[in-house]
């Protein structure tokens, strides 16, 4: 049984899958809706695939007109299978939440500091848990 | 952009409605009336835009529900999401089921393009069909809701909002505005969740709508090497993006800079989200909550400086020029949408000048703007050079990069941080950009070239 971090959870429901870190923010805009490939310039996961993957990250960035993307990824098979970010702002968190991707936040416990690419985890947003697997 | 699921039209879940989603674990209490309303006494949109207000009040463990007194929403369009036009057009649908009117005032923003002189700005036919796919009956489902049609990225212009209301906006400019000029309270809200806070006419009490939280966390400082005073918009906005970006999401105090006019600050708001992530910021001695450095800070101390120089400034340019060719094919000015004053110094730049053949200079204002311009003879002094002033819609941001082809423009210049961003991004790269200020932006339009 590997160890299991406790944050705030964002909505409701469960996912496992590999986890991919980054100490850069996100913006859901950039998550390629179908191929589900993150695409920004200068950015350190520029044609990195992060759909399927448990994406851990510092904060959420993005605009309001299309802040909705993780919506239309998820709708189109491109979105992460959950989210998890050291601090919660209204766009990340309503993105997880119309999207309803599982979602968690730090509170205590610095996610990027627990979690390393490549480990299997499960992100259980009914309890605010991440568990490296 | 990839290959679509061809032939697949992807729905959008729409939420399930619980019976009873609060728990005696959860934070959130609700009146009896908010419990009523979440129980669906109000029909199916008002049930789901509680769930969503509840469901997000809860993330933030907010104990209660407030009432706001405004909404401004961003229209969905179609044209916005490419091949997944018909998923993202039906976003709203599930909170406006059954609501006949929304419970606050709430401004609507830009259209897509101005169609009013389809001819004389030349734009096809075929453009007009695109467009008109789904642009009127995104107008459509929010006006007749009783949506008030300002078609503005400026709707604080029009529609007054005041320091300490609380209120939710969509759409970058408009929030850092409110939140940093203004002194009104709103979180960045996105385009389908500002529906449930307008539908309800409420949000949860988290976040920048409490005092606490508004306090500045990182100091800014301008560089020896830069002189404030001859700062040109596009200046506030390249040095708003680079420091945003080092800022991530922490809500910056900048220091050094004199009196910033409206359109100074419009610019330099706007340009914290699309960098940053951050939607409050302070200018000490301009902005109405940072009179003082020490009243900008509160309780808190500043977590790091970050100071933006003459470098800073030219390397957040050259980011933002992504163009390759030598022609330019449009120019966008008005991103955000233009002030009486712009207009009046676009006209200047313009006099005797001619834009240069087949090239597009789109200046976007709103309508009541374009009417005073008109009164005062700027729309045709601009027009005279081959220019438009264009009204009610977005400059260029929201169009150009849903269709190239259709519009002919792949390279396009702007003094706008958002257009210079955010055309590239959401073109899948099809359109790319040089960053300018506005006097090199016209020149550029006469010459039709970089150089």
């Amino acid at each position: 049984m590997g160890e299991i971090l406790k944050g705030h959870g964002v909505g409701k429901g469960q996912a496992e899958g590999e986890a991919l870190v980054t100490r850069q923010m996100i913006s859901n805009d950039y998550i390629g809706f179908a191929d589900g490939v993150y695409r920004e310039k200068g950015h350190e996961l520029d044609g990195v695939k992060v759909g399927g993957k448990i994406l851990v990250f510092p904060a959420g960035k993005g605009s309001s007109v299309v802040a909705n993307s993780l919506m239309l990824a998820k709708a189109l098979g491109g979105a992460p299978a959950a989210v998890v970010f050291e601090r919660a702002n209204t766009i990340q968190v309503q993105s997880a939440l119309l999207a309803r991707i599982p979602a968690v936040y730090s509170m205590k416990e610095s996610f990027l500091e627990g979690v390393s690419s490549g480990q299997k985890v499960r992100v259980d947003a009914d309890n605010g848990t991440v568990e490296i697997l | 952009m990839g290959k679509w699921a061809e032939g697949l039209t992807p729905r959008v879940e729409h939420w399930h409605i619980p019976k009873k989603i609060l728990t005696e674990e959860d934070v959130m209490k609700l009146t009896k009336e908010e419990q009523s309303l979440l129980d669906g006494e109000k029909g199916p949109g008002v049930q789901r835009s509680m769930q969503h207000l509840v469901e997000t009040g809860e993330a933030f463990d907010a104990e209660r529900l407030i009432p706001i007194t405004a909404a401004h929403l961003v229209m969905v369009e179609g044209q916005l999401a490419g091949p997944a036009a018909e998923a993202f057009f039906s976003m709203p649908e599930p909170f406006l089921e059954g609501v006949t009117s929304f419970a606050v005032p709430t401004t609507l923003n830009s259209i897509c393009m101005d169609l009013s002189r389809p001819e004389k700005m030349h734009i096809s036919k075929d453009v007009v069909e695109f467009v008109n796919k789904t642009m009127p009956k995104a107008i459509e489902r929010y006006t007749s809701r009783g949506a008030i049609p300002t078609f503005t990225c400026t709707p604080y212009t029009i529609v007054p909002m005041t320091y300490g209301q609380h209120v939710a906006a969509t759409e970058g400019g408009v929030v850092e505005y409110v939140n940093s000029v203004i002194g009104a309270r709103t979180h960045y809200e996105t385009i389908a969740s500002a529906v449930p806070a307008a539908v309800v006419g409420k949000v949860p009490l988290y976040g920048l709508h409490i005092r606490k939280n508004r306090y500045g966390q990182v100091l800014v400082k301008i560089g020896d090497d830069l002189v404030p005073e001859r700062f040109t918009y596009a200046d506030y906005g390249a040095m708003a993006f680079h420091a945003a970006a080092i800022a991530e999401d922490r809500i910056p105090v900048w220091t050094g800079i004199p009196a910033m006019s409206e359109a100074a600050l419009k610019y330099f708001t706007i340009a914290h989200c699309i960098s940053g992530a951050m939607a409050l910021e302070h200018v000490v001695g301009v902005t109405p909550e940072a009179p003082t450095l020490e009243e900008a800070f509160g309780p808190n101390k500043p977590e790091k400086t970050i100071i933006v120089d003459k470098k800073a400034l030219d390397s957040a340019y050259e980011y933002m020029s992504t163009a390759e060719k030598s022609e330019v094919d449009a120019v966008v000015l008005g991103c955000p949408h233009l002030d009486i004053h712009e207009i009046k110094e676009i006209a200047q730049l313009l006099a005797g000048k001619k834009v240069h053949s087949g090239l597009r200079l789109w200046c976007g204002t709103n309508e009541h703007t374009w009417q005073l311009a008109q009164k005062m003879g700027l729309v045709d002094a601009i027009e005279k050079s081959g220019a438009f002033v264009t009204s009610n819609a977005c400059s260029g941001t929201s169009n150009f990069p849903m269709m190239p082809d259709l519009l002919g423009v792949h390279t396009l210049a702007t003094n706008s941080v958002t257009c210079a961003v955010m055309v590239p991004a959401t073109s899948g790269n099809q359109v790319l950009c040089y960053y300018r200020n506005m006097k090199d932006c016209v020149n550029i339009a006469v010459k039709g070239r970089i150089n």
